[in-house]
């Protein structure tokens, strides 16, 4: 009597979740890789947060130290101005995450409201929304970006804005390709049946499936996004305010110098390519997470 | 007899457009059913029984005609009120595996509707969900089970509890036992006939096992090409049935021979089902028909009453029983 009160109680509530969570870990835990590339994007997490506080020395930089070779003192060297390339990597990091997972949010909240609405309602909706999709896919949208910042100016808002409201046409199609497979299954005729509302079934059972498609997207969308936002730095010398600086601009700024002080370029780079990689191992260890292969409740 | 029955279907048709061209699935249907009885739908896939069953729950509205569920007409309910009145009309989905929601777990689906329709406390609806499960044969633990994790059996129990939670008044199953092994479509047989005397529920059982349906069913639609062509009462049809449809349907029930010899020729019809989207003129069934003549090439059969609740839409009834 007591076990099955104890596994009625213990279904209950969010207990069934935190099991299933759990269960969903364990197949992500058995790549090595992935779960260092987690340990490692949490790390830059915590730089991005604290930069300001964990950055050994000030922005401005130290006239009496300029381009100093790596050394106890100075981890990643010093530039032609004499700023610490170790705190200049440390802003990096928080500029550029801060801008991934902003313009990331963004991106994705169109993109997926828009593929959805596209998938559920059908018709004329869809073909408009999706010929609208397929124009912005298609579009240099990076020409448009750097267009409006040239009008908005430089401010981290308006690079979130301008890569969030031109990036999202992917997110749009894997959504509507996703819900599509639902509309019209017994799943969510289930759900009509017992008289669940449009929006309870939109929440409880098309959102999660095209979710569980789409977060494998989202991780591989950052790639994106922060190589953008470096290009936009680099190429276009588009980027934020001091004491803030996209790595893009810290490549630009260091790159005459860069023969005869070549920790000026490879420093950045490493960090930079470090953010890219664990992004893509996390990525793929979500996809064996979620993949019918790891598991069948997908 | 002048009880109002629980579901009185009227002159139902359902037709989709199908690359630009009409697919009739249900064409002109009607019947009524009592509270606590049976219907069983039989007829070849295709014939549009699930269809059917769909549209008389209006998840697939139909074009024309209406149904009157408990004195209401479901045609003239907003969304609102439709919504509740699901409360009393539930289906079961021939596949519970892709019906269930795969990322919750049973117990979880068991408590949706419950929570659709904000019955009860977080407390009330887990004691509710406890009983369900027993009351479909399962134990309480399996409440933690993902749908996946069970068998095909148990599944489909789940499924049952699901329709049961609201404490249905119809119940539409559809093609429930068709994905199940011998023994366990027995089992849940006697699940479907233990909640009917419980629950006094009224099932529409959809299904092409004419076994299971003449073993459930107080009453037998049989149809083809979206119309029902005969209806009668149960023991009614099957010591008589006049359709020859109905006729050569019957005549496919296999019996286990005693011996070798006892072996009898198999019959079968010639041909197969016609498109619903190009329905033969006059009688949809002269294409396959033992006896055609040439009046049913050209014209349609109305349904008439050759015995007491025992309809039939046939040329050749006409002659031997009006």
């Amino acid at each position: 009597m007591s076990t099955v009160t104890d596994a009625v109680a213990y279904a209950s509530n969010r207990s069934w979740r935190r099991s299933r969570l759990r269960r969903g870990f364990g197949r992500f835990a058995r790549g090595p890789l992935s779960i260092i590339g987690l340990i490692w994007i949490i790390v830059l997490v915590v730089v991005a947060l604290f930069a300001p506080q964990l950055a050994p020395y000030p922005v401005a930089g130290d006239i009496l130290v300029v381009n100093e070779a790596p050394s106890l003192a100075h981890w990643f060297g010093t530039n032609n101005v004499g700023q610490d390339m170790l705190t200049l990597c440390m802003y990096g990091v928080r500029y550029t995450l801060t801008i991934a997972a902003g313009a990331t949010i963004l991106s994705f909240c169109i993109g997926v409201f828009v593929g959805m609405m596209a998938g559920l309602q059908g018709g004329w909706l869809d073909q408009v929304l999706m010929r609208f999709t397929d124009f912005m896919y298609s579009f240099p949208s990076f020409v448009l970006a750097i267009t409006v910042i040239e009008f908005t100016g430089q401010g981290i808002v308006s690079v979130i804005v301008m890569l969030g409201l031109t990036q999202w046409a992917g997110f749009a199609r894997l959504s509507r390709g996703m819900t599509l497979t639902l509309r019209n299954s017994e799943l969510v005729e289930s759900g009509r049946a017992i008289g669940a509302s449009r929006a309870f079934v939109i929440r409880h059972y098309v959102f999660p499936h095209v979710w569980s498609s789409i977060s494998v997207y989202t991780a591989f969308f950052l790639v994106n996004i922060i190589t953008q936002d470096g290009m936009l730095g680099l190429f276009y010398n588009v980027g934020p305010q001091p004491p803030n600086i996209s790595f893009g601009s810290l490549l630009l700024l260091n790159t005459p110098d860069v023969l005869g002080f070549p920790w000026l370029l490879t420093m950045p780079v490493l960090v930079f390519v470090s953010i890219l990689v664990s992004l893509i191992v996390v990525g793929e260890g979500l996809q064996t997470m979620l993949s019918p292969k790891g598991s069948v409740n997908l | 007899m002048s009880v109002e029955p629980l579901l009185e279907v009227t002159h139902l048709s359902k037709s989709f457009r199908v690359h630009g061209q009409t697919l009739q699935a249900v064409r002109d249907v009607s019947f009524t059913l009592a509270a606590g009885e049976t219907l069983g739908l039989v007829g070849e896939s295709g014939s549009g029984k699930s269809t059917l069953g769909r549209s008389l729950l209006w998840l697939l509205p139909p074009e024309t005609g209406d149904v009157r569920f408990a004195g209401e007409r479901l045609r003239t309910l907003s969304k609102q009120a439709l919504r509740s009145r699901r409360k009393d009309m539930q289906i079961v989905f021939q596949d519970p595996v892709s019906a269930l929601n795969p990322r919750a777990n049973v117990f979880r689906n068991i408590e949706e509707p419950l929570l659709v329709h904000r019955m009860g406390t977080a407390r009330e609806r887990r004691q509710e969900v406890a009983r369900l499960l027993s009351q479909v044969g399962l134990q309480e633990a399996h409440g933690l089970a993902y749908p996946f994790e069970l068998s095909g059996g148990q599944q489909q129990r789940v499924m049952i509890a699901r329709a049961l939670a609201l404490q249905p008044k119809l119940v539409v199953c559809d093609e429930m036992l068709s994905a199940l092994d011998m023994s366990v479509q027995t089992q849940m047989m006697a699940l479907l006939q233990q909640l009917q005397q419980e629950h006094h529920l009224a099932y529409v059982f959809i299904s092409h096992n004419l076994s299971a349906v003449g073993y459930l069913s107080s009453h037998i639609a049989v149809m083809y090409l979206g119309k029902i062509v005969e209806y009668a009462p149960t023991e009614q049809l099957v010591a008589s049935p006049v359709h020859p449809y109905t006729a050569t349907l019957f005549q496919s029930i296999l019996h286990i021979p005693e011996s070798k010899a006892a072996r009898s020729a198999l019959t079968t019809l010639p041909g197969e089902i016609p498109s619903p989207v190009k329905v033969p003129m006059g009688c949809a069934f002269h294409t396959r028909c033992p006896h055609v003549q040439d009046v049913c090439r050209t014209q349609e059969p109305p349904s008439i009453q050759v015995a007491q609740g025992h309809f039939v839409a046939c040329h050749l009834a006409k002659g031997d029983f009006a």
